[in-house]
């Protein structure tokens, strides 16, 4: 089943709409959750509460043409959100690398303090992506959208491991220096 | 701003480059096959391996300071290349060997070790004693000795 259709079921308000999300698409989001968790059984309870939400978000929303990334944020968020609020970020080694390496892009303090505007933030992060190159684009995304471990990108793309490695590390310089002429800091 | 509002800000990236970076599953379940086989190798050969370890080391052995070894271990070595700054560029390494003869006097000294990004000429952040040589094979390429053997470094360019 297309994802249009999956979500017409949804639009119905037909409860098969759960089943054919599932089976399209379940373990793929697990693998985003347990990337970022690392247990299976708390990535199938983020699952579970992604089918939920998605319930809830359809409609108003209609990703006809997007669907799995509309599900893969919300299940990305939900992983996080519970990573971080359950207290058991120590357990999570993934994450508390993947924050570590961000925290690089993070420009210094500046004299201003800078509050986060959230939109802007996230059309920064679009135009930065736009102006790559694709591959180093679909590396980027793999590691800080899809979590996956460097050498799961290496056999995924077919790369040596220094070279994503070093585009990872160029990439992080490059968003730190977009970051900082846009006024962002800590 | 924090990292998790960067990781937020990520999370919310128009869902066309989300779908660019998809891996294609019908590709995958192709060497989904030939990877099966492998893992049911893999399997039992860890399976006897793990017997032999078990039956040496006492469970009581791996204590949790071992688990956090292992997860500082993974934290600190995953994302940072190998890296070397020589005349003001920075080289990274591309795991290549260099084959060829260096001749004897050819080969520099490394200067100082980093845990970083080297800043300094001589700086690297792969070998804490400093010890390793490294020779100069052209305008974009440096060849470094890492544990014995020599490797291809590459010039960052912008």
């Amino acid at each position: 089943m297309d994802d249009s259709q999956i979500v017409e079921l949804y639009l119905s308000r037909d409860e098969a709409a759960i089943t054919e999300t599932s089976q399209k698409y379940g373990s793929r989001l697990r693998v985003i959750a347990s990337n970022v968790i690392g247990e299976i059984d708390i990535a199938k309870e983020c699952e579970n509460d992604t089918y939920f939400k998605t319930w809830n978000l359809i409609p108003p929303n209609e990703p006809r043409t997007y669907l799995f990334s509309f599900l893969g944020k919300i299940i990305r968020n939900l992983a996080i959100d519970r990573v971080r609020h359950d207290g058991s970020q120590k357990r999570s080694a993934k994450l508390s690398e993947l924050t570590t390496e961000l925290s690089e892009c993070i420009p210094g303090q500046s004299d201003v303090a800078s509050e986060v505007d959230a939109k802007e933030l996230i059309a920064l992060i679009n135009s930065f992506l736009k102006d790559c190159s694709e591959e180093q684009r679909k590396v980027f995304v793999r590691r800080y959208w899809y979590f996956d471990s460097v050498a799961d990108i290496c056999k995924a793309y077919s790369l040596p491991q220094s070279k994503v490695k070093t585009m990872l590390f160029r990439m992080r310089e490059k968003l730190k220096e977009q970051l900082n002429a846009g006024g962002y800091s800590i | 701003m924090n990292t998790y509002d960067l990781l937020d800000a990520i999370g919310n990236i128009e869902p066309k480059y989300v779908n660019e970076a998809d891996i294609n599953p019908k590709t995958r379940s192709n060497v989904r096959k030939f990877y099966t086989l492998y893992l049911a190798a893999a399997v039992l050969l860890l399976t006897v391996i793990a017997g032999t370890v078990l039956t040496v080391q006492k469970p009581d052995q791996i204590t949790k300071e071992d688990d956090e070894a292992e997860i500082e271990t993974f934290v600190t070595e995953s994302y940072i290349p190998y890296m070397i700054m020589v005349d003001g560029n920075l080289y990274y390494s591309t795991d290549a060997p260099y084959t060829e003869e260096i001749p004897d006097d050819a080969p520099i000294k490394v200067l100082s070790y980093v845990d970083g990004t080297p800043e300094e000429d001589g700086q690297q952040n792969f070998d804490e004693t400093s010890s390793s040589l490294y020779v100069v094979i052209d305008e974009t390429h440096i060849a470094v000795q890492i544990d014995g053997n020599y490797t291809i470094f590459e010039k960052i360019t912008e």
